[in-house]
């Protein structure tokens, strides 16, 4: 920041010798008024936007998450019913909170784990690295309902691909979808292929760590591992910190293949947070307490945040000042 | 002692290139069984066990595809939004990151961190206050609640072309001023032709994510109409109609077009993510 600030600096004391033919409408404004206001008008249009459609409904939302609404009918204000309602113990809220918990800490170490063992093995120096790259990514591109039918289809208990396969080490079938002690698990096997995006980060990563780190390794005699756990694991820190909250924020919000492999069953085993809310929202259109439960998941998501950002200082290393982005 | 070692990196290579190769066909198996039972016919859907390689050939599926679904409306609605979609938020995005990568003016750092905030906003969180806005401007089975908000600038995109456009020399910008060009001139002349890496970036994941988009559309579109592609394909399987075949064929359609745009753009789409800075 300081460099730009230098810059602009030097900017406003070219700006001020010239006479400036581009600026005749604000003429008889001072330069350094001009600038801010043009600033302004170059970012107007994302501010109206933020406006608009993040920050305007979701103020709406927030009060309306305090009244009982059935989809533009009977709006009464209930106070803080729709909360109560999320923390009964008997209700379903809680329960799909703790479901939604369980998934997303099976799901971020296994896409964190192996999207940086594929990126390992694509930065190593053989050939094929770059197109296996791509083919890899492949499955991140297909859509929600393209790639939730595909995996609905191949876990077939009686005809799926997967049940074929395990066939030949004499193991199944296995109802991956229809045993409500399986189902939660099979979901999250289908997460393993949707790493293309933290897998890329983990590749530029890789490849941005000096060559020169590694070549003093081997002459000290240290093995592939330790390089690993020595150089490349420290190195990379700051992309591992990234991926995480990346990957967290994801799968919370995980609901397309929910709606289309499961439906939040059998018996209630894939019944998510964001599934319920998807049903009260738009099935049942309650949107007094979706709009409660968005908030509450909200909290949810930006404490967890917190927590790994605040634990961060412990464990990510930086090069540099500059690097400290977020 | 030498050929030994050379020996050994030998064995270490071939070994490391199999890993990659089994870690490929791995990762490629849902993307290959779409394109195998799309051209398969609809006998080989459920036959068990089922042939992991091809051995008959049968456009029967496409044929039930296109005929018994609307799928051409399908593809035509999801190409007006998506051109839409591409052109609106990959100009508005950069003019908008030009403001935060070159002027000056007070809160810029604190609306810059607003933007990179909004990228986290999950989906679920803001859809149901988007949900009720738009319901209440009547833009149900529009396709205005796909567009517009795009239309302001998507804050990832703004995030990838401030990185690039900061990485410029400003003193391409000083020539312009002293030209006496305008800010917009600037822009325009001077930083567009020099911003093609990151808006080819943009267009890549903005074709590849509206052309997915599938929640909103399920949200938004309920007349068949209005369905787009991946509607089209989410409605073939219903508790009362299972035309699988179907399925398979207009999905490996529907996959080929990002596969397609992924090979052809991959240098601008990788490139992309290591020069928007995130690469630590």
């Amino acid at each position: 920041m300081c460099y730009r600030s230098g810059l602009s600096d030097k900017r406003t004391g070219l700006v001020s010798r010239m006479n400036t033919r581009g600026y005749n409408l604000m003429s008889h404004y001072s330069i350094k008024a001009q600038e801010r206001i043009s600033g302004y008008l170059f970012i107007l249009p994302w501010f109206l936007g933020f406006l608009f459609f993040y920050s305007g409904p979701m103020l709406f939302s927030f009060i309306v998450s305090f009244c009982n609404w059935d989809y533009f009918k009977n709006l009464t204000f209930i106070g803080l019913d729709n909360y109560f309602r999320i923390f009964d113990p008997a209700g379903y809220a809680l329960p799909a909170m703790g479901r939604t918990l369980k998934f997303v800490f099976l799901e971020v170490p296994l896409q964190l784990v192996i999207s940086l063992m594929v990126a390992m093995l694509l930065t190593r120096r053989i050939p094929g690295t770059r197109v296996s790259r791509t083919l890899i990514y492949l499955p991140a591109v297909m859509s929600g309902a393209v790639g939730g039918l595909i995996w609905r289809y191949m876990f077939n208990t009686q005809t799926g691909l997967f049940n074929y396969l395990l066939s030949f080490i004499n193991v199944g079938p296995i109802a991956w979808i229809e045993n409500p002690d399986i189902a939660l698990y099979s979901i999250v096997l289908t997460g393993i292929w949707a790493i293309g995006q933290p897998m890329i980060l983990f590749i530029a990563a890789i490849q941005g760590v000096p060559k020169t780190y590694y070549e003093v390794a081997e002459v000290d005699g240290a093995s592939k591992f330790s390089q690993f756990r020595h150089i490349t694991l420290p190195m990379i820190t700051p992309t591992i910190l990234i991926n995480t909250i990346i990957i967290l924020i994801l799968q919370f919000q995980m609901l397309a293949p929910i709606i289309v492999i499961t439906s939040g069953g059998p018996a209630k085993s894939t019944y998510l947070f964001s599934y319920l809310e998807y049903e009260n929202a738009f099935k049942f259109l309650k949107m007094g307490y979706a709009s409660a439960l968005s908030w509450f998941m909200f909290v949810v998501i930006l404490f967890l945040t917190l927590v790994i950002l605040k634990s961060s200082k412990r464990w990510v290393f930086y090069q540099s000042e500059k690097g400290k982005m977020l | 002692m030498l050929i030994n070692k050379n020996i050994s990196t030998i064995v270490y290579k071939t070994a490391i290139f199999l890993l990659l190769v089994v870690t490929v066909v791995i990762f490629l198996l849902p993307v290959y069984w779409v394109f195998i039972k799309a051209i398969n016919g609809p006998i080989a859907i459920f036959k068990y066990p089922p042939d992991l390689f091809p051995k008959r050939f049968s456009l029967e599926n496409f044929r039930r595809g296109f005929q018994d679904f609307d799928t051409i409306t399908g593809f035509v609605n999801t190409l007006k939004i998506v051109t839409i979609n591409i052109a609106g938020t990959t100009i508005v995005s950069a003019i908008v990151a030009y403001g935060f990568a070159r002027m000056d003016f007070p809160g810029r750092n604190i609306f810059f961190i607003i933007v990179i905030a909004s990228i986290l906003i999950p989906w679920d969180v803001k859809v149901i206050p988007q949900f009720m806005e738009f319901s209440y401007l009547g833009w149900t089975n529009t396709f205005l609640p796909l567009i517009v908000p795009m239309m302001f600038g998507f804050p990832f995109y703004i995030f990838v072309f401030r990185q690039f456009i900061i990485q410029i020399p400003y003193e391409l910008d000083e020539a312009g001023i002293i030209d006496g060009c305008s800010r917009l001139g600037i822009f325009f002349r001077i930083l567009l032709p020099l911003l093609k890496p990151p808006i080819l970036t943009v267009m890549v994941y903005e074709f590849v994510r509206s052309w997915n988009d599938f929640l909103d559309p399920l949200i938004y579109l309920s007349k068949m109409s209005k369905y787009t592609l991946s509607l089209t394909i989410y409605y073939m399987i219903t508790p009362f109609q299972m035309d699988w075949g179907a399925v398979m064929a207009i999905s490996s359609l529907a996959v080929l077009f990002p596969v397609l745009v992924f090979f052809l753009m991959q240098k601008y789409l990788f490139g992309g993510l290591s020069f928007s800075g995130l690469k630590g």
